[in-house]
C-alpha cells in the first residue's frame, strides 16, 4: 500500500508548476468563512426513467446488466448533488464490479449447496461470514469512497481491518453487557470509524459528538413513542372502549394501531435524529458542517414514502428514494474555512469491488 | 481536422477545475489544452481513458488514468472515438423517451407478476421434487416436538380406535407411501389435522370425535397425505424464498419492517392454492377408492360451523395464528383447521384456507362431475 499522506498546508501547493491563479470561483477568504448550501438537482421524474430502463435492462440480460445499473443510480444521487458550484461523482467501473458479484455469487451458492447437504458446512459457511463482516465493511467502505469524488477530488477512507474488527467486538461486548441498552454506542462507533477515518482530498473528517448524542437520539423517540402509546391506550382502552364495549375485535385493533403507530414513528424519528445529529457535530479539515432538516418533516417523509411504496406496488420507490434524498441534500450547508480549488488527491491503489459484492449479496448493510 | 471544443479539466493534483480546450490529436488520441492562455497541453489516448457516459441531465465525463479528469459541457462530439460510446449513447436516449419508459413500465410489471404468479411456484414445484424427499426432516422433527409439547397432550383415545384408523389408513389412503401417525389430545389445535414435512400426520382426538363416520375421518388424512404426497412445505419454503431474492432484488432493501407485508401476503395466497391442491387430491383420491365425497364435504361443513360458534371467545389467538401461518419465513405444517372468516379484512386476506363454504363447494362440483361420468 502506498499510502503517503499529502502535505496538509495548501500553501506548499504553489510549487505545483500547473498553479494558476483560480478563474471559475474566487478563491474562499480564510479569514471570512461562507456559508455554502449543498442543492440536490435530481428529478423524480428523470430518475424514473433511469430507474425502470435499469429494471428491463437487468431482466432482458439475466441480471447481468445490474453493476451498471448500480453505478448508474450512484451516478444519478451523487451527479446532482452540489455543493460550491461543481457537482460529486461515482466512479465505480461496472466490469470489475461484475467480476466481484460473480464471485459473489460463487461463493453464496457454494454456501448455500453446502448447507443443504451438510449441518457442519452451514455452522463453518455461518461462522466464516460472521468472522468476515468487520472485513467487508471496512472493504465496501473502502471502495465506496475511493470511487466517490467531489469535483475532482477523491474520498478515501484510511480505516485499517484492524480497527474494523476492534470496533465490530467492542459493539458486541457492549450489547451483550448492557443487555441491548447501550446499542446505541455501537452505531456511534460505527459512524465515528467511518467518519473520523474519511477524507475528501486532504481534508479530513471529524465526528465530534459523543456516545451520549446518540443515546439521545434513539431513546427519545422511544420515550415520546412509550408516552404516546400511553396516552392512546388509556383514551382507546379507557375511554372507547367503555363506551363501545370490550369485544376481541376491539382488541386486536387497539393492539395493531398501536404498533403500527409505533413503527410508523419510532424509526423515522430515530433515523431522522441520528441524521441531524451526525451532520450538526461532523467536520472536514475546518470546516464545519450543518444541517437545518426538521426532524418532525423527516420523520413525516420516511414513514410515507413506506406507505406510498407498498400502495403503489413499488412503482413510486424512484419518487420516493428522490424525495428523501433531496430533502437530506437540501437542508444541508457548510461553513466554509477550506479552499475547495486547493483539494489534493491521497495517493490510492484501485480498490477491488469483491468485497463490496460480497456484502451487496448477504445483504450486510453498510450505508451509514 | 476538427474544432476544439469546450471542456472544464481537472489536472489531478489539485482540485481546481480549469476551462480547457479538447481536440483530436490522432486516431487514437486527444489533445487538450488549459491554462489561462491555453499554456499547458496533455495528449490522452482513449485506451487510457474511462468514459462516463451522460446520464439525465449530467453531461458525460472522462476518468483519465494520471487521476485527471475531462467533464463535458455537452454531448460528446462526433469526432470522439471512444469504443463504448454509442452504446452509452443509447441507454441515456432509452432512459429519456417516454415511449420506451412506459414500455418498461409494461414490461416490467408484466413479468413481475408472471414471475410471482407462476414462474416462483412453477420453479419451486420443479426443485421441490428434486430434492432428496428427506430434506425437510429436520425441520419436520422440531416442528413436531414443538406440536408435541407445547400444544397438544397425550390421546386418551381407545388403543382399537386408533388402531382401526391407522389401518384403513394403511389400506385405503396411505398408497405406498404410509406416513407416521400421531394421534394427540388438541389442546390448542382443537380439532385439527397437521402434516408435517417429517412424514408425519397429527390427528387431534377432537376432531376424531367430531366425525360422524371413519370416511369423513379418511377424507382429511387424504387431504393431509395430498399435503405431503405434493411437497407442499417444502414448494412453500421455496416460494418464500424465491420471493424474497426477488423483492431483494427489485427494491434493494430488505430491511423495512412494512414492505414484507405484500410478501406476507402472497405467501398466503400460495398456502390458499395448496389448500385446494390437497382438498382434489383427496377427492381424487377418494373417488378412486369408492369413498363418498360427501363425506368430506359434510366434514368440513360442520368443522366450519363448530368454528363459527367457537370464535367468538378464541379470536384474538386465531388470528395470532392466522398471522403467523402467513408469515412465509416461518416453517409451516399444513394444517386442517378451524379458522374462518376474521373480523378484520386484513387478516381475512392473511389466512391461509380458503372459505368453508368455497371447499364444500368445490367437493359438490367434484361430486356432480363424478355422477355425470356414468
Amino acid at each position: 500500500m502506498q499510502e503517503q499522506i499529502p502535505p496538509p498546508f495548501p500553501s506548499l501547493l504553489s510549487l505545483e508548476k500547473g498553479a494558476t491563479p483560480p478563474e471559475i470561483q474566487q478563491p474562499v477568504d480564510q479569514q471570512s468563512p461562507r456559508i455554502h448550501r449543498f442543492k440536490f438537482h435530481g428529478d423524480a421524474m428523470e430518475y424514473f426513467g433511469i430507474w425502470i430502463v435499469n429494471i428491463l435492462l437487468t431482466i432482458i440480460t439475466l441480471s447481468l446488466y445490474a453493476p451498471w445499473a448500480k453505478v448508474r443510480r450512484l451516478r444519478y444521487f451523487y451527479g446532482n448533488t452540489e455543493f460550491f458550484k461543481r457537482r460529486f461523482d461515482f466512479t465505480g467501473i461496472p466490469t470489475k464490479i461484475l467480476v466481484g458479484r460473480l464471485i459473489a455469487l460463487g461463493i453464496y451458492a457454494a454456501f448455500s449447496i453446502s448447507s443443504q447437504y451438510s449441518m457442519i458446512a452451514t455452522v463453518v459457511g455461518l461462522v466464516v461470514l460472521y468472522a468476515a463482516v468487520p472485513w467487508l465493511i471496512r472493504a465496501t467502505m473502502r471502495f465506496t469512497a475511493r470511487n466517490s469524488k467531489f469535483g475532482n477530488s477523491r474520498f478515501y477512507f484510511a480505516g485499517t481491518t484492524k480497527e474494523s474488527y476492534k470496533v465490530f467486538f467492542l459493539s458486541i461486548l457492549i450489547y451483550i453487557f448492557s443487555l441491548g441498552i447501550f446499542a446505541p454506542v455501537a452505531i456511534w462507533l460505527y459512524k465515528k470509524y467511518y467518519i473520523d477515518h474519511l477524507y475528501a482530498g486532504q481534508l479530513d473528517f471529524k465526528l465530534n459528538a459523543d456516545w451520549s448524542a446518540y443515546m439521545a437520539a434513539v431513546y427519545i423517540p422511544i420515550f415520546m413513542s412509550f408516552g404516546i402509546m400511553l396516552a392512546f391506550g388509556i383514551i382507546y382502552f379507557g375511554i372507547i372502549g367503555f363506551i363501545a364495549g370490550y369485544t376481541p375485535n376491539f382488541f386486536i385493533f387497539g393492539v395493531f394501531a398501536m404498533y403500527a403507530v409505533a413503527g410508523l414513528f419510532i424509526y423515522p424519528l430515530i433515523a431522522a435524529r441520528i441524521f441531524i445529529t451526525t451532520w450538526n457535530n461532523t467536520t472536514v479539515g475546518s470546516s464545519q458542517f450543518k444541517t437545518d432538516c426538521n426532524q418532525w418533516r423527516y420523520a413525516w417523509i420516511v414513514a410515507s414514502n413506506w406507505l406510498v411504496k407498498i400502495l403503489s406496488i413499488g412503482l413510486m420507490s424512484a419518487w420516493a428514494a428522490i424525495r428523501i434524498h433531496k430533502y437530506q441534500v437540501d437542508s444541508m450547508s457548510l461553513i466554509l474555512h477550506d479552499d475547495p480549488d486547493q483539494m489534493m488527491n491521497l495517493a490510492q491503489q484501485e480498490q477491488s469491488a469483491l468485497a463490496e459484492e460480497i456484502s451487496d449479496i448477504f445483504d450486510i448493510d453498510v450505508s451509514l | 481536422m476538427s474544432r476544439p471544443i469546450e471542456v472544464i479539466f481537472y489536472d489531478g493534483v489539485v482540485s481546481k477545475p480549469h476551462h480547457a480546450q479538447l481536440s483530436a490529436q490522432s486516431e487514437f488520441e486527444v489533445l487538450i489544452q488549459y491554462g489561462e492562455r491555453l499554456e499547458h497541453q496533455r495528449r490522452y489516448a482513449y485506451r487510457d481513458m474511462e468514459l462516463i457516459g451522460a446520464l439525465g441531465q449530467l453531461n458525460p465525463a472522462i476518468e483519465l488514468k494520471d487521476d485527471a479528469r475531462i467533464e463535458f459541457q455537452g454531448a460528446l462530439p462526433e469526432w470522439f472515438n471512444f469504443g463504448t460510446k454509442n452504446v452509452q449513447h443509447s441507454i441515456w436516449k432509452l432512459e429519456r423517451s417516454p415511449s420506451l419508459i412506459v414500455f418498461s413500465i409494461i414490461f416490467v410489471v408484466a413479468f413481475v407478476f408472471a414471475l410471482v404468479k407462476w414462474g416462483v411456484p412453477a420453479a419451486s414445484h420443479y426443485v421441490a421434487f428434486q430434492l432428496p424427499e428427506n430434506s425437510l426432516n429436520k425441520l419436520g422433527d422440531e416442528a413436531e416436538k414443538y406440536v408435541l409439547n407445547n400444544w397438544t397432550n397425550p390421546s386418551h383415545l381407545a388403543q382399537g380406535q386408533k388402531d382401526q384408523i391407522s389401518k384403513q389408513y394403511l389400506n385405503t389412503i396411505a398408497e405406498g407411501k404410509p406416513a407416521k401417525l400421531v394421534f394427540r389430545e388438541g389442546g390448542r389445535l382443537g380439532a385439527n389435522a397437521v402434516a408435517l414435512p417429517n412424514n408425519t400426520i397429527i390427528i387431534t382426538d377432537e376432531l376424531i370425535e367430531m366425525a360422524h363416520s371413519d370416511q369423513e375421518i379418511l377424507g382429511v388424512l387424504a387431504h393431509e397425505q395430498g399435503h405431503l404426497v405434493e411437497r407442499h412445505s417444502l414448494q412453500q419454503g421455496l416460494t418464500s424464498l424465491g420471493l424474497s431474492v426477488l423483492y431483494i432484488a427489485m427494491t434493494g432493501d430488505s430491511s423495512d419492517l412494512l414492505t414484507s407485508l405484500p410478501a406476507a401476503m402472497i405467501g398466503a395466497n400460495y398456502s390458499r392454492k395448496f389448500e385446494a391442491e390437497a382438498d382434489m387430491y383427496a377427492l381424487k383420491l377418494m373417488d378412486r377408492k369408492g369413498i363418498e365425497v360427501s363425506h368430506f364435504a359434510n366434514f368440513l361443513q360442520r368443522l366450519g360451523d363448530e368454528t363459527a360458534l367457537e370464535e367468538k371467545p378464541k379470536q384474538a389467538g386465531k388470528t395470532a395464528e392466522a398471522d403467523k401461518k402467513a408469515d412465509p419465513n416461518k416453517k409451516q405444517p399444513q394444517n386442517e383447521s378451524t379458522e374462518k372468516e376474521s373480523p378484520l379484512e386484513i387478516f381475512d386476506a392473511l389466512s391461509s384456507h380458503p372459505a368453508t363454504e368455497e371447499r364444500v363447494k368445490m367437493v359438490r362440483d367434484f361430486e356432480k362431475k363424478q355422477q355425470a361420468k356414468p
